[in-house]
C-alpha cells in the first residue's frame, strides 16, 4: 500500500425534490427534511449518533472538523444534522450545502470500497426519498459545480518532499488540466498543515462514476510516484536524517508546542519513517496528527483552554507518544 | 490580448505551468484551451500541447456576467417554486430548487458548459427510475399521444428562452402555470 495515501473518501450529494436548497429553507421546511431522513434512515442502520449542529458546543463540533467528520462550513450551519454511523466509516449530513450528503470514509487506498459503501446508502436511501433528478443533468444540486453525479472523491494524502521543494503550487495547476484539485487539510479553502492535502475530482457532470474515480487515481498515483521519487533521492541526504531526528527530539522532550509547530515535526517524523530513516516504529502519526489539535485537546479535558494552556498538554500528549 | 493558437479570439484562459523553475505561459481563448483538452494523460508532462489549462479560475462566470446586455429584461424571470429571481442569480453558481434548473435552463447550460466535462449526466440514475431504455420507450409511448395545450406552450416556451425572448417565456410561463392549476382543479 501506499505509505503516503491517508484515506479515502466519497460524498454523494443528493436534494429532495419537493423543498428549495437549504440556503432557501425555512426553519420549519429544515426540520421536516431532517425528520424525513431520520425515518428513512431507521431500516437502513441500527446504530448511529445524530448531532444537531444547533444544540451542540463548539468543542465538539471543532472536533468533528478536526477529525474530518464535518466541513467547517457545516460546522457553522444551525440547521445541519449528522448521521453518524457506529463504526464511523459512513454518515450521512442534512442541511449542509445540499439537503443529503452521503459520505464515506476508509483509511488507506480504498476509495472503490468507500464508493461502495456510500453508493449502497444511495440505493436505499433513494427507495424511501424522492431524490431530484433530471435525465438531462443527473442529480440536481445548490451548486452547479456538484451537478451530474453529485460525486466528490478525495484522497487525503502525506506530501512533503513535494512541499519542502516547492512543487505542489506548480502540481496544482497540472492536476487542475485534468479536471481534479489539490486542497489543503480540511477542505475547500483550508491551509496545508503538516504537510496533508486532499486530492479530488472538480467534474461532476459529463463522466460517469467510475470514470472519475478511475482518473482520480490515475493522478494520485502519479503525484504519489513523484513524491516517492523524491524521497528516494534524498534518502541518503545526512540533512534530512538530521532534521528528523531533530523533530522526535522537540517532540519528546518539549514542555509546550503549538499545534502548527507540532505538525511541521510530526510531518518530519513521518517522512522519516516512510523513506526508511527511522525504523521499526509502526506509522500512527496521522491519527497522533488528529489528536494534537486544538479542538480534540480540549475535548479530552473536557474544557476549553486557552492556547497556552492547550501548548502545555499538546507537549505532555506528545511526550508521551514519543 | 490574442489567443497564441488561433491569434483571432479574445485570450481569456491563461495557462502557466512551471516546472523545476521552468515557466511555460500559455494564453489562449476558451475554444483553443477546450481543443486542446486530450484527456488525463501525465500531469508532469512538459509538453503544452496537451493542456486544457486550469480552467476553473479563469473560465467559471457566474450567472451576471452571462447575462450580458439582457440583463435587464430578463430580470423579471423568475421560479415560480421558490421565488428565485435573475437577479437573485447573478453573482453566483447557486441555485434556489430542483426546479430553477428548468425555469433558467439555458443559462445553466451554458455555465454547466464552462465549469464542467460536459452538459449530459453519464452516471447513475435512481433506481426507482427504471432503466434509461424503458424511460425511453415510455418516453415513445408519451410521444404519439396528441399534444395537449400545456405541451404546446411549454414547446414554445422553451423556444422563447433560446430566442431569449424572455418577456414572451414569461408571459407562456404565466398562461402554462394557470392551465396547470386548472388541470389540477379538475383532478
Amino acid at each position: 500500500m501506499k505509505k503516503e495515501i491517508i484515506s479515502s473518501h466519497i460524498r454523494l450529494a443528493r436534494n429532495l425534490k419537493e423543498y428549495p436548497f437549504p440556503k432557501s429553507l425555512n426553519r420549519a421546511q429544515a426540520a421536516e427534511i431532517n425528520e424525513k431522513v431520520k425515518t428513512a434512515l431507521a431500516p437502513i442502520i441500527q446504530s448511529y449518533t445524530q448531532a444537531d449542529m444547533g444544540n451542540i458546543d463548539e468543542i465538539t463540533k471543532l472536533s468533528l472538523v478536526e477529525n474530518h467528520i464535518i466541513s467547517p462550513e457545516a460546522a457553522k450551519k444551525r440547521d445541519c444534522s449528522l448521521f453518524l454511523s457506529a463504526d464511523g466509516k459512513s454518515e450521512i449530513l442534512v442541511n449542509e450545502e445540499d439537503h443529503i450528503r452521503i459520505q464515506a470514509v476508509l483509511p488507506g487506498d480504498n476509495i472503490e470500497e468507500a464508493f461502495e459503501l456510500a453508493n449502497r446508502f444511495d440505493d436505499l436511501l433513494d427507495e424511501r426519498l424522492n431524490f431530484a433528478f433530471s435525465e438531462k443533468y443527473g442529480y440536481l444540486t445548490a451548486c452547479l459545480t456538484n451537478t451530474g453525479t453529485g460525486l466528490r472523491a478525495s484522497y487525503m494524502v502525506h506530501l512533503p518532499m513535494l512541499e519542502k521543494t516547492k512543487q505542489i503550487k506548480a502540481l496544482q495547476n497540472q492536476v487542475g488540466r485534468f479536471g481534479m484539485v489539490i486542497r489543503g487539510i480540511y477542505g475547500e479553502g483550508s491551509d496545508p498543515l503538516g504537510s496533508l492535502y486532499q486530492i479530488s475530482n472538480q467534474i461532476t457532470l459529463g463522466k460517469s462514476e467510475e470514470e472519475i474515480i478511475k482518473d482520480l487515481k490515475d493522478i494520485v498515483n502519479q503525484v504519489i510516484n513523484e513524491e516517492e521519487e523524491l524521497q528516494k533521492k534524498i534518502k541518503d541526504n545526512s540533512g534530512l536524517t538530521d532534521m528528523v531526528y531533530r523533530s522526535l527530539g522537540i517532540l519528546k522532550y518539549c514542555k509546550k508546542i503549538s499545534s502548527q509547530e507540532a505538525m511541521n515535526h510530526l510531518s518530519n517524523i513521518k517522512l522519516g519513517i516512510s523513506s526508511g530513516i527511522i525504523k521499526d516504529r509502526e506509522d500512527n502519526i496521522y491519527n497522533i496528527m488528529v489528536d494534537i489539535q486544538p479542538g480534540n485537546i480540549c475535548k479530552r479535558a473536557g474544557d476549553i483552554m486557552e492556547s497556552e494552556k492547550r501548548d502545555a498538554l499538546r507537549a505532555e500528549y506528545l511526550n508521551n507518544k514519543f | 490580448m490574442l489567443c497564441q493558437k488561433c491569434n483571432h479570439n479574445n485570450a481569456s484562459v491563461h495557462y502557466e505551468q512551471n516546472i523545476n523553475g521552468k515557466v511555460t505561459k500559455l494564453d489562449l481563448c476558451p475554444e483553443c484551451a477546450k481543443e486542446m483538452n486530450l484527456g488525463i494523460g501525465n500531469i508532469f508532462d512538459t509538453n503544452i500541447s496537451n493542456a486544457f489549462g486550469n480552467m476553473f479560475d479563469d473560465v467559471f462566470e457566474s450567472f451576471g456576467s452571462l447575462l450580458g446586455s439582457h440583463a435587464g429584461t430578463l430580470a423579471s424571470l423568475s421560479c415560480n417554486s421558490c421565488g428565485t429571481s435573475l437577479n437573485d442569480l447573478s453573482n453566483t453558481s447557486f441555485l434556489g430548487c430542483p426546479d430553477c434548473y428548468d425555469v433558467f435552463d439555458s443559462l445553466v447550460e451554458k455555465n454547466l458548459e464552462r465549469c464542467q466535462r460536459g452538459t449530459r449526466h453519464l452516471g447513475k440514475r435512481p433506481n426507482r427510475l427504471g432503466s434509461p431504455k424503458a424511460e425511453e420507450s415510455k418516453k415513445a409511448k408519451k410521444e404519439k399521444k396528441p399534444l395537449s395545450e400545456a405541451d404546446s406552450l411549454r414547446a414554445e416556451l422553451k423556444a422563447a428562452v433560446k430566442a431569449e425572448n424572455y418577456e414572451k417565456a414569461a408571459e407562456l410561463r404565466d398562461k402554462i402555470k394557470a392551465l396547470e392549476n386548472k388541470e389540477d382543479g379538475d383532478k
